[in-house]
């Protein structure tokens, strides 16, 4: 079990390295790497200014290595923009996208489950046909189109959801209802196979010999085999959900990681794209290993081997 | 066989077909058979002669579609099996009537302890939970004879041998000791010494319970060893039906006759082996007549196309044949 | 998968079986039909669009102005509605066609060659080539999509070439798998055969052997990927950070028409039903696909089983 854990790890981390190598490379080997931090009609004095105070004249190793070393002591760039670190403010604003995120997944996993389970277990019925339309509909709708729509009509003609902004629980029912669209789509689906699987197996059948309850076979003997296959699709999901994050984010105006990095891609703010991708990418890493650690708690035959 | 008294199981005319898409396999076509209280009963056929998928309906654990029951009757304790309401009956299964399976690494849910899994009776069924249940569970794996059952019972069915797994199932099977234990081919995926050990525990505890069990099996040999009564399957009929000694000393149906011919003897001159000529049918378009005329040595012209009749050759000893009479007195 | 509930999986397969060809199949499923027909359109309106629209959708009209939709007086090409400058809606929906299919299109057929052409090496060759484009491919994956693309535009400018390129270079991983996992089956297979006779024209084999098998899976992949870059490369627009002005996709003009919103909310509105009419149907056509090319195979091999009697 350690090993297997092991290996997916160093799997892992070799994902989350190549990505910080690949972006610092990129950023300095593509033309001239002052146009990323400076506005574009900055002059050449400035530029050469610039390049010669953080080194950009100096070969591509030598400046690896001391951005390795800066990284290794968290400091990944000052903002010119707002004359911060911009790892302090990249932290600022994950918990926001944690919030986010996280209740998206809570609530995309719970509808799933209970409306894919329900399908599977009546294939042809209500709940397969709603299973479909969803996932249809989740696959796909612009997310940016879906939320305008729904500040069109909630906000603007029916006057009953605030149009953006955080807070109470109003402003968080368009942000949670668009952002849970698509990975409720694609994971009612999984979900449905899933457990079709589960229901069509010989154990499902002894359950019923047993004098198990319906109830019971499908929502413990069935779903718990059925996990398996819905964790490793709800993390990959998680990640996706970064995607929707920085739509919902932009839109609604929610002071998350998403937001904070198309600001800054617009205003050339570097740094801060820098660390955002860092973090997001560790993010991701840990994610990962959340995963696999789940995963050998689900599965006691991976346990054992 | 005792009369007037009811029995447990009664199977009438069952019939069973299997729909996907534009086939439709006739799995089962009028099978019948009873089982006494206490008795052991057979039921013995080739791989896909119904055997199993009779049994499977017993318990009303088929799954409709792709499966359909389309006629018969199942008479459980006097009372209608197939009439009665799903979750009526499934209170009734585990507790009087239960089943053992073939697989038993397949039936065994993977991720759950297998002492988890024998409690689950007592829980499901009202008896006890919790702590009360899972020692009650223990006790059950030391009667199937599983050393050091304590810690056995927290481990997971894939750290068990196969003989190990057939217990567990056997102990789950037992627990609330049923009237009747369905054993579909307990024994057909384990080694041979361990087959005799599952065996004499299955008769230990039919004993000790005083249950009933109906035995699924294509083995000749077990059906001599350990059963009473057995009804021959072949193609989804029961071709004969009628007590061990009589049926396998006597048969009266050609394709009995030929499973018997067709065992290895152990003396005699036999250096010649004899197969059934042939391949079970296409339960998808079944030859009209009676299903085995393709196979048999004493096929006439009005096998081919005339339905056998149930020819009674002796007190309570049925043979489906145009000619059972002719292979009762060994012709 | 998602059901269409019109025809089933079952009917499709005998349909199938009976030999139909596919323009068949596609009327029986009047959903399936409706989809490809839409997407059709669309390419009617990608060849010719600009060429017969392009007048009304650039010029100015100062009378009809904001017209909302369903107006006709100004003409019917005004169903839609106008903007500011009394450009019709439907006329700039029609041109904009070009750009966000093209661009959605190009995208994903380089994908399928690059990532089929990857694929097939990494198969074939297998061990070290083999294992560092499989850990590249990883890379790609286990990131975001979206914050890619972004980072990536953002280092190389959002000229078209390139977001067509960062677009791409998002779906390769998943064309890349499934060829490998091909090749690697097909290489036992065929390998034993051919070894002997072939030798060299082992590739030819591969070649010849693998595109029928794959063919219809990176087909089903294709229409799946086509959705999924439309809605990418419409939420860059979005955002501000794909399509610049004065290049106009459907994407850009809902950014466009979002400043609009309380006063011309068609606008914003039917350019990212424009999107999402497009999306619906290439995921509605690309079921479709999968029932016609996938259970062929499974129904071959599913004998009906009588319950291991």
């Amino acid at each position: 079990m350690t090993r297997y854990l092991a290996r997916r790890s160093v799997h892992s981390a070799f994902a989350l390295i190549g990505l910080i190598v690949a972006v610092f490379f990129l950023a300095r080997l593509t033309g001239d790497p002052t146009n990323l931090f400076l506005p574009i009609d900055a002059s050449l004095e400035t530029r050469k200014e610039f390049a010669q105070k953080h080194g950009f004249d100096r070969p591509a190793i030598e400046q690896f290595w001391s951005f390795l070393e800066d990284v290794s002591r968290g400091d990944l760039g000052y903002s010119l923009r707002k004359q911060r670190p911009a790892m302090e403010l990249v932290l600022e604003a994950y918990p926001t996208t944690l919030k986010l995120a996280g209740t998206t997944m809570v609530i995309a996993i719970a509808l799933a489950v209970l409306i894919g389970a329900l399908a599977a277990y009546r294939p042809g019925g209500l709940f397969d046909r709603i299973s479909g339309v969803a996932s249809l509909a989740g696959a796909s709708a612009p997310d940016f189109w879906v939320a305008i729509t729904g500040i069109l009509i909630f906000s603007v003609m029916l006057g009953l959801l605030p149009t953006s902004g955080v807070g109470g629980l109003p402003y968080w029912i368009m942000p949670i209802t668009v952002l849970v669209l698509r990975p409720f789509g694609l994971l009612v689906q999984v979900v449905r196979a899933a457990m079709l699987n589960a229901l069509s197996s010989a154990y499902v059948k002894t359950a019923r010999a047993k004098g198990v309850g319906e109830r019971t076979v499908i929502f413990v003997h069935a779903l718990r085999n059925a996990c398996l296959s819905i964790v490793t699709v709800a993390g990959d999901l998680t990640v996706g959900l970064i995607n929707g994050a920085v739509i919902v984010e932009t839109v609604y105006g929610w002071p998350g990681v998403g937001k904070l990095m198309i600001d800054s891609v617009i205003q050339r703010d570097f740094p801060i794209v820098q660390a955002a991708i860092m973090v997001t990418a560790t993010a991701i890493f840990l994610l990962n290993i959340a995963i696999d650690l789940i995963y050998v708690a689900l599965d006691p035959r991976i346990r054992h081997q | 066989m005792p009369d007037g008294a009811t029995p447990l199981l009664e199977v009438a005319d069952l019939r069973i077909e299997f729909r996907s898409g534009r086939e439709t396999v006739y799995a089962v076509n009028g099978a019948g058979f009873s089982v006494e209280p206490g008795e052991t009963a057979a039921i013995l056929g080739e791989s896909g002669s119904g055997k199993s998928v009779t049994a499977s309906a017993v318990m009303r654990l088929l799954q409709c579609p792709p499966a359909a029951i389309t006629g018969g009757a199942i008479r459980f304790k006097g009372d209608d099996v197939l009439a009665m309401p799903l979750g009526q009956w499934r209170r009734r299964c585990g507790r009087e009537i239960a089943m053992v399976f073939q697989d038993a690494l397949a039936s065994l849910n993977p991720v759950f302890t297998v002492g988890w899994q024998i409690a689950e009776l007592f829980r499901a069924h009202g008896e006890q939970s919790g702590k009360a249940a899972e020692g009650r569970a223990v006790e059950l794996l030391a009667r199937v004879g599983i050393p050091d059952p304590v810690n056995r019972a927290r481990d997971y069915p894939h750290q068990f041998s196969g003989g190990m797994r057939q217990r567990v199932m056997i102990a789950m099977a037992i627990a609330l000791g049923p009237d009747l234990l369905i054993a579909d081919e307990p024994t057909t995926a384990l080694d041979v010494t361990v087959q005799a050990q599952i065996m004499d525990l299955l008769q230990d505890l039919q004993r000790e319970i005083g249950m009933a069990m109906v035995l699924i099996t294509h083995d000749l040999g077990v059906v001599a060893d350990v059963a009473d009564h057995v009804a021959v399957m072949y193609a989804g009929r029961v071709v004969e039906r009628g007590t061990v000694r009589d049926v396998l000393g006597r048969p009266a149906h050609p394709y009995t006759r030929a499973l018997l011919d067709s065992v290895p003897q152990l003396q005699g001159n036999s250096s010649v082996l004899r197969p059934i000529v042939g391949s079970p049918p296409d339960m998808a378009a079944m030859p009209a007549g009676c299903a085995f005329h393709p196979r048999c040595r004493f096929a006439t012209g009005e096998c081919r196309s005339v339905p056998p009749p149930q020819v009674a050759v002796a007190p309570g000893r049925i043979a489906e044949c145009h000619h059972a009479e002719r292979v009762f007195h060994g012709g | 998968m998602v059901q269409t509930p019109q025809v089933t999986a079952e009917q499709e397969a005998v349909a199938i079986r009976r030999g139909l060809p596919w323009w068949r199949l596609l009327l029986r499923d009047p959903l399936a039909l409706m989809a490809a027909l839409w997407l059709a359109l669309l390419c009617v309106c990608v060849m010719v669009g600009p060429e017969l629209f392009g007048k009304e959708a650039t010029t100015l009209n100062l009378r009809a102005r904001n017209l909302p939709p369903g107006s006709t007086e100004q003409g019917w090409l005004m169903i839609l509605g106008s903007d500011a400058l009394g450009r019709s809606m439907l006329a700039r929906l029609i041109v904009a066609t070009r750009n966000t299919i093209s661009i959605a299109l190009t995208s994903v057929l380089l994908a399928m060659i690059i990532g089929g052409f990857l694929g097939l090496i990494a198969g074939y060759i297998g061990r070290g080539v083999g294992n560092l484009i499989m850990r590249l491919s990883d890379i790609v994956q286990s990131f975001p999509s979206l914050l890619l693309a972004v980072v990536v535009l953002y280092m190389l400018e959002p000229r078209v070439g390139n977001l067509v390129i960062v677009l791409a270079i998002t779906r390769i991983p998943s064309y890349l798998r499934v060829t490998r996992a091909e090749v690697l089956e097909i290489r036992e297979r065929v390998f034993v055969d051919a070894s002997r006779a072939l030798g060299g024209s082992r590739t030819h084999i591969l070649v010849r052997h693998i595109a029928p098998v794959v063919a219809p899976t990176l087909l089903t992949i294709l229409t799946v990927d086509f959705a999924i870059v439309m809605l990418a490369e419409s939420g860059l627009s979005f955002l501000g950070i794909g399509i610049q002005p004065p290049e106009i996709t459907w994407g850009l003009m809902v950014a466009q028409g979002r400043n609009y919103l309380s006063q011309a909310w068609w606008l914003a509105f039917f350019p990212g039903l424009a999107i999402m009419f497009a999306t619906l149907s290439a995921n509605i056509l690309s079921n479709w696909l999968r029932i016609v090319t996938d259970p062929v195979q499974r129904w071959r091999l599913e004998a009906p089983k009588v319950g291991n009697a």
